[in-house]
């Protein structure tokens, strides 16, 4: 397939979005590798996406942090121990 | 449970001097990262699993994962934002699955969170809100449904060919309408 097929096919959106099969995805992969070009695409394409997915940021508890950096801090105190 | 994010300081880190410093242990570094990160994971999570108890468990967990895992991220493979990404709705669609969700209630969340288009959202960058709105307007139900669907929910292009009830190709095509419609209304914010 040549690079204007897999754009227009659709199955870049289905490659990004997840939704592409096991054997697309292995395809598109492979012609990655071909044209530089094709992984520009999907790239850009793939940033729009998180660009959509970064606009329903949503702030989450500040519990959460304070836990996190608490389980961080004792783990690396035990590694160094060791 | 909109709240203004407290960045401890004014230093940016650029892409690589997070990574490395993640991969040195730096636990100030790590606290930026959560700072800088969470609201996007969190929206996430929540957008996957429709609970705040559980995409606050996901969260944490997200975090455990990049904080442990970090020598396995490979940047030749694509950008840090797009590794955490991937582990969020992996973390999140699991736990998903693992409270057994029927099939129907995935339709059912994603017809139902319109709160989360609304309202909730974060303030850490002050566009943010008026973008989505400006997005959500444009993107018809059906176009949104099919980009929520696949990308939040994990369905497959045969299950959402049963949920709209059309055919699988149609799937195809409609998808990469839909992104392009999306694609487009983001050049325009």
């Amino acid at each position: 397939m040549s690079v204007e097929r897999f754009i227009s096919s659709g199955i870049i959106e289905l490659y990004v979005t997840g939704m592409a099969s096991e054997a697309e995805a292995k395809e598109l992969e492979a012609a990655m590798v071909a044209y530089p070009e094709l992984e520009k695409e999907i790239e850009s394409c793939r940033r729009d996406l998180e660009q959509y997915v970064s606009l329903q940021a949503i702030a989450p508890p500040p519990a959460i942090k304070d836990h996190l950096l608490r389980m961080v801090a004792d783990e690396t105190a035990k590694c160094e121990k060791r | 449970m909109t709240r203004k994010l407290i960045v401890e300081s004014d230093y940016t880190y650029t892409e690589a001097e997070l990574i490395q410093g993640l991969k040195a242990r730096n636990q100030r570094v790590f606290g930026y990262l959560y700072d800088h990160y969470s609201p996007a994971l969190y929206g996430v999570a929540l957008k996957i699993l429709n609970d705040e108890n559980a995409a606050g468990d996901t969260l944490q967990e997200v975090f455990l994962k990049i904080w442990r895992n970090i020598d396995r991220y490979n940047e030749e493979k694509g950008r840090l934002f797009t590794w955490m990404l991937n582990i969020t709705r992996n973390t999140a669609i699991d736990m998903l699955r693992s409270k057994a969700h029927r099939f129907e209630q995935k339709i059912q969340d994603v017809g139902d969170d319109v709160h989360l288009y609304t309202g909730h959202l974060a303030v850490y960058q002050s566009t943010d809100h008026l973008g989505l709105s400006k997005v959500l307007e444009k993107l018809n139900k059906e176009q949104r449904i099919i980009i929520d669907l696949s990308y939040y929910k994990g369905c497959t292009q045969e299950e959402i060919s049963t949920i709209l009830n059309i055919p699988l190709g149609t799937v195809k095509t409609r998808t990469r309408l839909a992104m392009i419609k999306l694609r487009n209304l983001l050049k325009t914010l």
